[in-house]
């Protein structure tokens, strides 16, 4: 028994050199592909220079994108168990950060574009005995991964997906991974008569996924809680889908340093903060991350993000700058 | 596979079993914490590294995978994978396969034939299968255990849902007293439930926490560790009737049987978000160490001397360690090792232990010479004591032989005034050498303290070129003067004034 196992000690040393791209913290990957699947959405194909394969990732992650001076995260389309390439479908936002309309009029084949590692935040429930995917727009992205999980796992899945006419994107994978499953809508009021129905049909175990603009999420989800849907069955993603509003303007006192910053509207506390000389490590600058997360020693927060537990927000006393605000003309106090 | 033969002529140990060996105590105090860090940052040991990757295969490989199989023929309760779980469990499968690939590639290998369509090998077992992702059809076994029965590592998968975590599948032969039959479908809070003081102190909610969101290609690990007698992996509560009355006759075994019987018992855990299921996976490598031989590691003979006689009987309890801690714990302090010098009158007196700071001064000068691990840590506890009670310096050098750290040492020398203590650790050249400058500065004993890490070297005077050099030797040997080459014995006659041990021409005057 000596041979083997006293090769491998000398090899662990080189084994887990750079080569593998499950250790980066950021991956540069090529455009290989873009299409324009429909009016307003561009689908970016990337794929590594060297050919490696991606690091896989679960249904329904998305991808931070680093689109020239804007940051965004995109849901990834493609299937994740040992990814090639990653897929994201891009929504150009004429009123957001500027990272939609970067990645729609600068972006070309052939060029580099610096990505984070997937992250996994609207995962499918492994124990859910059917899955009701609800779509709106290009809210559909997330969905399309979980179909894809869903046919290798042979799940039991039904998916209600509403776009503006000429609008939908990944009808085909849709129609292909779903089937007869699918039911697609282009008029609201079929949809919201049909999503009533739906929520009053499923069987004890089904859990309800939700993505698509803000106001089309609580709507889905009022209806639910008005089905008697309780909230450990309902799971949303907001995330990705339109900017936050841009919120009030309010004041952040720094108990140790003695400084106020006040922090306009349209502009994040984070933003305010770095303008102030003060550097916080942050990430995806969108509430997901949880990179960018401070102490919080007094006012009440408007907490926007997705990344502190319920309990955490009850309790106060973290904030994440990069999304969350106060109330107009409210001080938080941060003992930065 | 090359033993280290031990003197009292106990079961010998691989070599590499020392070396890579993961002491789990970072001070000389064990509390319950939510010691996780990031995985794959090697740590280097006195006696070698552990931690490279979160697979680790040894010369045990063949020995506990034999056991995990007879375990797992014996009593079917060691594997569980609940319905819901069969993706986490190939996800699990295919991640264990890419690590082993990736830490192993001379011996194992994962290629993917195009979609779903995969071949493995395994040289080390003389394993090819292909299988596809997903088929159960395509593989000889459940893929979990598959993959089971070629890792040293227990493995327990828990499921997210409604915002906690449910260890649902795993197959586990090596449990340090609990049982994984009936811990199945519990949630990692409910498992938890009987240790004490974690759920007043939070350890276990932040664990709960951190792991809910772990994201993939971000492993983490921590450690575990209790006592297990004999080389024993599976001291699961299933057959406690076989382990559980051996640690009340330990109690009356001779020392010798005492220092072989009784191991330390490390557990290293990786815990890794699976990137297709999105299930989390704990690792748990377990590794044992008898006490005769960790013993022979001076920094953890003392360490876990320490840790085992300071820590509270709850925890003790919980270990169920508490009937033999205490004897282990002497057992480690007994043997200490002899001091490794002849001591005739002409030797100097070393303590075995690191003297006590002594707290009636006012100021505090510390100085560490070396990068010896234990230099390290000596000094930081004497610093550390010493900030308590006055004035505090740490002075960290290279080398005496080196101009520039003589120089700052008698600059901080010059700088120390009446009132302060001055304490050096290091090797044996190190300590002489600024105790003579020390003395020279004017400094009298009782401001001195010193403890030497390591008597692999000495300052050697020679009496023919009247010259002060650092030798590897020891006091009655034989070595060639850097100065005049000649061939100097070196005497039991040492100056602390001088700093060194007088040598002069060997074999003259025979």
């Amino acid at each position: 028994m000596s041979t083997p196992v006293a090769e491998t000690a000398a090899v662990v040393e080189s084994g887990t050199g750079s080569s593998r791209t499950d250790r980066a913290t950021t991956l540069e990957l090529v455009v290989t592909a873009i299409d324009v699947p429909a009016e307003g959405i561009r689908s970016i194909t990337l794929a590594d220079p060297a050919g490696r394969v991606l690091p896989g990732f679960v249904p329904g992650s998305h991808l931070v994108v680093h689109a020239g001076p804007h940051t965004n995260a995109y849901s990834l389309t493609g299937d994740g168990t040992h990814p090639t390439h990653y897929s994201i479908s891009v929504l150009r936002v004429e009123d957001g950060n500027g990272g939609s309309r970067w990645l729609h009029d600068e972006l070309a084949v052939g060029d580099t574009l610096t990505v984070g590692l997937p992250r996994s935040a609207f995962a499918p429930i492994a124990r859910a005995r059917k899955h009701l995917l609800i779509a709106g727009g290009i809210g559909i992205t997330p969905m399309v991964s979980h179909l894809r999980a869903a046919a290798r796992w042979r799940r039991d899945v039904q998916i209600l997906y509403t776009f503006r006419e000429n609008a939908g994107a990944h009808l085909q994978d849709v129609a292909e991974l779903a089937g007869g499953d699918a039911e697609l809508f282009t008029e609201q009021d079929a949809f919201v008569a049909r999503l009533g129905e739906a929520l009053r049909e499923q069987p004890i175990g089904t859990h309800l996924y939700v993505c698509g603009p803000a106001g089309m999420i609580d709507a889905v989800i009022d209806a639910a809680h008005e089905a008697g849907w309780p909230d450990s069955r309902i799971h949303f993603e907001r995330f990705g889908i339109d900017a936050l509003d841009a919120g009030d303007p309010f004041r952040v006192r720094l108990t140790a340093s003695g400084r106020t910053v006040d922090v306009p509207s349209g502009t994040s506390m984070l933003e305010a903060l770095e303008e102030h000389g003060i550097e916080i490590p942050n990430l995806c600058r969108q509430g997901v991350c949880g990179e960018c997360r401070i102490p919080l020693s007094g006012g009440s927060p408007i907490h926007r993000d997705l990344y502190l537990s319920a309990e955490e927000k009850d309790a106060g006393d973290a904030i994440m700058p990069c999304v969350s605000r106060a109330g107009e003309g409210c001080t938080l106090e941060v003992p930065l | 596979m090359t033993t280290l033969e031990n003197t009292t002529g106990t079961t010998p140990v691989a070599t590499d079993l020392i070396a890579g060996f993961p002491f789990p105590f970072p001070e000389d105090r064990y509390r319950y914490s939510t010691n996780v860090e990031p995985a794959e940052q090697p740590v280097v040991t006195p006696a070698g590294q552990w931690g490279a990757a979160v697979v680790d295969i040894d010369s045990e490989y063949r020995s506990e995978l034999d056991q995990r199989a007879a375990i797992l023929a014996a009593d079917p309760s060691r594997h569980a994978v609940l319905p819901h779980m069969v993706p986490a469990a190939w996800d699990t499968m295919l991640t264990l396969m890419r690590e082993l690939d990736a830490v192993y590639p001379e011996q194992m290998h994962l290629e993917n034939l195009g979609g779903d369509e995969w071949l493995w090998r395994n040289d080390i077992l003389g394993i090819e299968q292909r299988f596809r992702y997903a088929d159960a059809a395509t593989l000889p076994d459940e893929p979990l255990r598959y993959i089971a029965s070629q890792v040293q590592e227990d493995i327990a998968l828990l499921d997210q849902r409604n915002d906690q975590l449910f260890v649902d599948a795993g197959v586990v032969t090596f449990a340090a007293d609990w049982s994984f039959g009936f811990d199945v479908g519990m949630s990692f809070l409910e498992i938890h439930g009987p240790v004490p003081r974690i759920r007043k102190e939070g350890v276990i909610t932040r664990a709960h926490e951190f792991l809910k969101r772990l994201q993939p290609h971000q492993p983490y690990r921590r450690t575990n560790w209790t006592l297990t007698i004999d080389r024993r992996l599976d001291v699961s509560t299933e057959i406690y009737h076989e382990w559980g009355p051996d640690r009340e006759t330990i109690q009356h075994v001779d020392d010798e049987e005492f220092g072989r019987r009784v191991h330390l018992r490390v557990e290293v855990q990786h815990l890794i978000r699976l990137p297709d299921s999105g299930a989390i996976v704990f690792l748990i490598r377990t590794y044992l160490l008898p006490l005769d031989q960790l013993a022979t590691v001076e920094p953890w003979r003392r360490r876990a001397a320490e840790v085992l006689a300071e820590l509270p009987a709850d925890m003790a309890e919980y270990k169920g360690i508490i009937k033999y801690r205490d004897r282990a714990a002497q057992y480690l302090r007994d043997a200490a090792p002899v001091a490794p010098l002849p001591s005739g009158p002409g030797m100097p007196e070393w303590p075995t232990t690191p003297p006590p700071v002594d707290t009636t001064g006012a100021a505090f000068l510390v100085v560490a010479i070396g990068r010896d691990p234990e230099t390290a840590h000596v000094s930081r506890n004497w610093v550390s004591t010493a900030e308590a009670a006055g004035t505090t310096r740490l002075l960290v050098l290279d080398s005496l032989t080196e101009e520039e750290d003589r120089t700052a040492l008698a600059a901080a020398f010059d700088d120390a005034v009446i009132g302060t203590r001055i304490m050096v650790a290091g090797g044996q050249y190190d300590v002489m050498t600024a105790l003579a400058l020390a003395r020279e500065e004017g400094a009298v004993p009782a401001e001195l303290a010193a403890y030497v890490t390591d008597f692999g070297d000495l300052p050697m005077y020679c009496a023919h070129c009247r010259d002060t050099f650092r030798v590897e030797a020891v006091p009655g040997g034989v070595v060639a003067c850097p100065g005049c080459a000649r061939d100097l014995e070196i005497h039991e006659h040492h100056s602390p004034t001088m700093g060194s041990y007088l040598a002069s021409a060997a074999g003259g005057d025979e």
